[in-house]
């Protein structure tokens, strides 16, 4: 039996600020109809093509937990449980994800351009609801005669391989269309599904109530036994990093589809699809199942196993409810094929072209997590501050955060191209008040045909020659 | 231009470095998370003991009981081989709920390791005009434990019950009621529980 859950990660991977740097070719992640290179031909550096690390939560900081204290405690840390709490939506997650290139290149023929790259991708996610952290907080106690459901909860994680095939074309002198095929190879997978749990202690504290369910799936290089009936489980590890690199198994696919389009000769709109696709796990499975409920009422001391006169021993009695426990709600393991869906986003953009100099961009972006639709818009000036060197500035309402100012940079030094861009500048300076991070960086080499040079258009090109004569 | 562009850069820079906290991560400086602290309720025990099984009553049939005082045999529970996390906690709540279907008033001593735990007098069970149990009393009374008299419940190798029954306030004692009257007893705790110490 094969399942399908739906991934939950990656959606602020990439910068929205990237979208609107057309000069540099790896803009084509974000939109495959943004060909990057108005000639000739590219290749990145090896393994350091492109970097992508990312790190957001939906609404809440590090320092919301974690910060100094006041009075005798200033200059200590402290952990500030109730404000972390006051601090969550009704949904919460982390996520992390990280992309390296090991390498790509690229040509343009006319009007088409083609791309090939090669990367490792892995992301990770923990999500739970504002009720469960609640709970961990408070305890049972306060919520004595209900009944406490924790909702869904959970983490995923997973590491795979992408062999991506861009081709883009110009339909007409408006209209470009480009795709992006991948080939995807999962390297290892950790993923959660329904785990939750409900709680009823008795008004009268006779008793609780517990009932819990959920899955968890694993693709990773552990050999898990069980011994005996229980929760003891002992873990062969048969991790070997040389076949854990070289593996090309668990099969996955995915496609970007992208179109931009010229509305006038200022106006130009986008639209793309990033990442419709998903992976089928088939090695080195495990499956971690639960569903059961049980009622708690304390040892029972009338049980008639209860022995010994005049003194009767209790270590019975409690071993006979770990038991019980243990019944109700059986570890169950097995082996399962599972599917991971990708995060599909949605992006739709509009330039305006201000002047030779000058470009206001927009971005809307749409992606699905955890049955939630989460959106960023970003806005975008660009300009061009030298001959080698254009400048994109970006501001990004991204989820519930409204302080995320972005900057992205294109400088070329002959035929090398640095490029780093973040939506966020002051996140990696202040990790403790981020709740966006996000960073991408690469070098690539860039080699122009020589009769296209001079007929290269200010913005999408920082090499311009025509402003500085003026100077 | 190539100056200003230069300058832009460097007052940037300087401004990003400048404000950076490294200090929110210095490991040195972590206060330990006592405050993650819950409230646990979690019922422990119960248990229904019925008079004539822990005491010769003489007397019989509708016969009254008159005795003042009746202490019934103490019923001791051995905890070998059970441990208590008791670093956790820094005191307990013991909740203890009484059902009793007996026409004698009763008190409980719950005793463990030196230590010594009596409950106030628990009035018995309402009695008809002939002095038949119609219907019993119940009341629940909490004790607090420190962490030292916790500790040594930690440490004890049993704990042991004792009942007294002494004679209503109003009302006879029917021997067959005294005999078959059954008392319940439900034995709940209640702690704030530091996770981070378990």
């Amino acid at each position: 039996m094969v399942l399908l859950i739906a991934c939950s990660m990656d959606l602020n991977a990439q910068s929205g600020t990237f979208y609107f740097m057309k000069g540099v070719p790896q803009a084509k992640d974000l939109n495959p109809a943004i060909q990057g290179l108005e000639s000739g031909f590219y290749f990145s550096m090896p393994f350091i093509s492109k970097l992508d690390i990312s790190a957001n939560t939906n609404n809440w900081s590090y320092k919301d937990l974690i910060h100094f204290g006041i009075g005798p405690e200033k200059d200590l840390l402290v952990w500030d449980f109730k404000n972390y709490i006051s601090s969550l939506d009704k949904r919460n997650f982390i996520q992390e994800s990280t992309s390296l290139t090991l390498l790509e290149f690229g040509w343009r023929k006319g009007s088409k351009f083609f791309s090939l790259s090669l990367s490792e991708k892995g992301s990770a996610e923990l999500f739970f609801r504002k009720d469960l952290a609640e709970f961990i907080y408070n305890g049972n106690e306060p919520y004595m005669g209900t009944t406490f459901r924790t909702g869904n909860f959970g983490m995923s994680a997973q590491h795979y391989r992408q062999l991506a095939f861009t081709y883009s074309k110009s339909l007409n002198k408006k209209q470009k269309f480009g795709i992006t095929g991948k080939l995807l190879f999962g390297m290892a997978a950790v993923r959660s599904k329904g785990i939750n749990m409900a709680s009823e202690t008795l008004a009268s504290g006779d008793g609780i109530n517990l009932e819990t369910n959920g899955t968890l799936f694993l693709s990773v290089p552990l050999d898990f036994q069980q011994i005996g009936d229980g929760y003891n489980f002992t873990t062969t590890n048969n991790f070997d990093a040389k076949k854990y690199l070289l593996q090309f198994g668990n099969p996955g696919f995915a496609v970007d589809l992208g179109f931009t389009s010229k509305i006038s000769k200022k106006f130009e709109l986008s639209l793309s699809i990033i990442d419709l696709g998903l992976l089928l796990w088939t090695n080195d499975l495990s499956t971690f199942s639960g569903k059961g409920s049980y009622f708690y009422h304390g040892i029972n001391l009338n049980d008639p196993s209860l022995t010994g006169t005049p003194t009767k021993l209790l270590q019975p009695l409690v071993h006979t409810l770990r038991d019980e426990f243990i019944s109700a709600f059986p570890p169950n393991k097995n082996s399962e094929n599972f599917l991971t869906v990708l995060p599909v986003k949605l992006y739709a953009g509009g330039e305006y072209r201000l002047n030779r100099f000058f470009q206001v961009s927009g971005l809307a972006r749409f992606g699905i997590s955890n049955s939630l639709l989460h959106t960023s818009f970003t806005a975008s000036v660009s300009t061009v501050l030298h001959k080698n060197l254009s400048l994109y500035t970006s501001y990004s309402m991204d989820e519930s955060t409204w302080d995320n100012f972005g900057i992205g940079t294109a400088w070329k030094v002959g035929s090398f191209q640095f490029y780093a861009v973040t939506d966020n500048i002051f996140s990696p300076f202040h990790p403790e008040s981020a709740r966006n991070i996000n960073l991408s960086a690469g070098i690539n080499l860039i080699f122009l045909k020589k009769n296209r040079i001079e007929k290269r258009r200010t913005l999408y090109v920082p090499d311009i020659k025509t402003k500085y004569r003026r100077h | 231009m190539k100056q200003k562009i230069k300058l832009f850069f460097l007052i940037v820079i300087t401004f990003i470095i400048n404000s950076c906290e490294p200090e929110y991560f210095d490991i040195s400086r972590f206060k330990s998370p006592d405050n993650l602290a819950p409230i646990v309720y979690l019922p422990v025990s119960s248990g229904d003991y019925i008079v004539k099984d822990y005491v010769n009553i003489p007397e019989s049939g509708n016969a009254l009981v008159l005795t003042a005082q009746i202490k019934l045999d103490s019923i001791q529970y051995d905890l070998t081989g059970l441990a208590f996390q008791t670093a956790a906690v820094d005191s307990v709540f013991l909740i203890v709920k009484t059902i009793n279907a007996n026409p004698m008033q009763i008190q409980y001593a719950i005793s463990f390791n030196g230590v010594v735990i009596n409950s106030p007098v628990l009035p018995g069970g309402t009695l008809d005009l002939a002095g038949h149990v119609t219907a019993p009393s119940e009341k629940t009374t909490t004790f607090v434990l420190s962490n030292p008299e916790f500790k040594k419940l930690g440490e004890a190798s049993g704990y042991t019950l004792l009942f007294t029954l002494s004679q209503p306030k109003v009302g006879p004692v029917i021997a067959n009621d005294l005999k078959t009257g059954k008392i319940s007893m439900m034995i709940a705790c209640r702690a704030s529980l530091k996770l981070l110490k378990l």
